[in-house]
């Protein structure tokens, strides 16, 4: 339950008196004013620059104190709403959450990424089809319960790398492409849409800093450990909802160029790092890659999957590339797969030893980059 | 079944067990040098070998996962789980601005620290310990090209390069401190 502290005074705010004093402050616009609604025209209170006391004093009129209580508000992870009754008073409601350490947490995914968005945050998910986002003036609006509000992409926000693999499965995809889901987003008085691939769960989660070294980090507020030993980040709503509005919608150009025509390449490789990277290079190239953790995993996976080629590190647990290669070389099913080994052995004789397994090229971890790889993959398919 | 187990008599076991151990028995390593010396982590990273103070090294964990954080510097590969504790990776050769050559193994993580910050560093292989003495180290930097200088404590005849840790963890640019300043309101 959260606690809940309210204050009575004043003798009510003037609403029309205050949307005239921000539209002549140059806060709002005269066409922005007049949709305002009433909530919407009292939260211009917590814009800082906007007073409306005439007088500037030593402790008051410069139009920062209910900036900075916003401020503080949010950050502790809660929320502060105004009421107002002209002549009869104003009602400040401020929203704490009782322990700042767990708290429930939306699990979404964007890209193959997993975030966590605070449900303290979230009035709600939906999802709609993709016909009903509107452009307006080069920003897109969804309308939710009658109300207009813009929508921003998460990936976009968060510049999580879009895989070549997530555009191909789009494409392929139906349902994917006819609906969106939406998180919609409640802060700081204002309501945004979220656009993500996928809402997976609702959770409690436990909140931990990013370590020493990461101290703030722009749109992140922590992240939490689940069940399964994953790390997700935790978004931070009222910078996200900032930066919403600074990133400019991109206008969809419908269809995102693919270089090379979606040919599936499988990767072994045992690595993390390594293995991240050679898919992120095969996928910028516009590959669809897929993983493999050894030779034994690689092997089962090019048994059960269609690929067009092989790339595989050798030396690997379980089983290694050479014999990996040798393996789908007398498979009557893959026996014609490209293989291409990428080793940090240098020697002749390992050369050799990868020949004579079969493998169609052999390419040194230490003078390896990005472009041969590229191109001896287009020679071999 | 039985089998015979013939024993020697006694003594003539611990004549055997004494001469075992004088030919494992190894003299103390003579050392040319007066300092005191200190004890280092030896790993390979890019190709070269470097060592880091084990004073600052809290451990050395694998690298099996990791979580990419959207918005850090390159040089920042993302966060790990260190036994419930959320640790940041940073990939030296990126914040050192070496060249990046070749495809490393990269799935070590040194955890660094001292009072005022912590880090891990991706290695590509842990080679061991050794204790390195003040004089075996030259400020010469003919080895490497484009170090800085200050990360370094100096390099060994054998081309061990020896990195400042302390100097590394109280970098101003290894600390990640964004405020949003950019507030349209």
């Amino acid at each position: 339950m959260p606690g809940r502290i309210d204050s009575l005074y004043g003798c009510g705010i003037d609403v029309p008196a205050l949307t005239a004093k921000a539209i002549k402050k140059g806060l709002i616009s005269q066409a922005e004013a007049e949709k305002l609604d009433k909530d919407s025209a009292l939260a211009l209170i917590f814009k800082s620059g906007f007073s409306t006391s005439p007088i500037i004093t030593d402790i008051s009129g410069r139009g920062m104190g209910l900036a900075i209580v916003r401020e503080k508000v949010e950050k502790l992870g809660g929320t502060i709403r105004v009421e107002s009754e002209k002549d009869l008073g104003t009602t400040f409601r401020i929203t704490l959450p009782m322990s700042l350490a767990t708290f429930r947490g939306v699990l979404v995914e964007v890209n193959e990424a997993m975030f966590v968005i605070p449900t303290s945050y979230v009035e709600t998910t939906v999802r709609i089809k993709q016909s009903a986002i509107k452009t307006v003036e080069g920003r897109e609006t969804v309308t939710l319960d009658g109300n207009v509000m813009s929508l921003a992409h998460l990936d976009q926000i968060l510049d999580v790398k879009s895989a070549a693999r997530e555009r191909l499965l789009l494409k392929k995809t139906d349902t994917r492409q006819v609906f969106v889901n939406l998180v919609v987003l409640s802060a700081a008085g204002s309501r945004l849409a979220l656009k993500v691939d996928r809402v997976v769960d609702e959770l409690q989660v436990l909140v931990k800093t990013l370590g020493r070294q990461l101290s703030r980090v722009r749109n992140i507020a922590g992240a939490t450990i689940l069940g399964n030993g994953r790390l997700v980040p935790v978004v931070h709503v009222p910078d996200l909802v900032i930066a919403a509005t600074m990133v400019q919608t991109r206008q969809k150009s419908g269809e995102t160029e693919i270089s090379a025509s979606g040919r599936r390449i499988l990767v072994a490789e045992d690595s993390i790092t390594s293995r991240t990277l050679l898919k992120t290079i095969l996928e910028n190239a516009g590959f669809v890659v897929t993983t493999a953790v050894d030779g034994a995993d690689a092997f089962s996976q090019a048994r059960t999957g269609e690929f067009d080629l092989l790339v595989s590190d050798v030396d690997m647990p379980r089983m290694s590339g050479f014999e990996l290669t040798a393996r789908v070389r007398a498979d009557k099913k893959l026996s014609d797969i490209p293989v291409v080994l990428v080793t940090a052995l240098e020697s002749r004789e390992d050369r050799e030893r990868g020949i004579d397994a079969g493998a169609d090229a052999y390419i040194v971890k230490s003078s390896f980059d990005q472009s041969n790889l590229v191109e001896v993959i287009n020679k071999l398919i | 079944m039985s089998e015979q187990i013939k024993l020697k008599p006694a003594d003539e076991s611990s004549a055997i067990l004494r001469a075992r151990a004088a030919v494992l028995a190894k003299e103390p390593e003579q050392t040319r040098f007066k300092s005191a010396g200190f004890n280092t982590v030896v790993f390979a990273l890019g190709g070269e070998t470097y060592a880091f103070a084990s004073e600052f090294v809290r451990e050395v964990y694998p690298l099996k996962d990791y979580t990419v954080v959207p918005g850090l510097p390159g040089f920042i590969l993302g966060i790990v789980n260190v036994r419930g504790q959320i640790v940041s990776v940073v990939d030296l050769r990126k914040f050192f601005g070496l060249p990046e050559k070749g495809l490393g193994e990269l799935n070590k993580v040194i955890v660094l620290r001292n009072d005022r910050m912590e880090f891990g560093i991706m290695a590509d292989l842990i080679l061991g310990s050794r204790k390195i003495y003040d004089e075996e180290l030259q400020s010469s930097l003919l080895t490497i090209s484009g170090l800085r200088a200050d990360f370094l404590r100096g390099v060994t005849t054998d081309s061990l390069i020896v990195l400042d840790a302390d100097r590394i963890l109280n970098d101003p640019g290894m600390l990640i401190h964004e405020e949003f300043n950019a507030r349209p309101d």
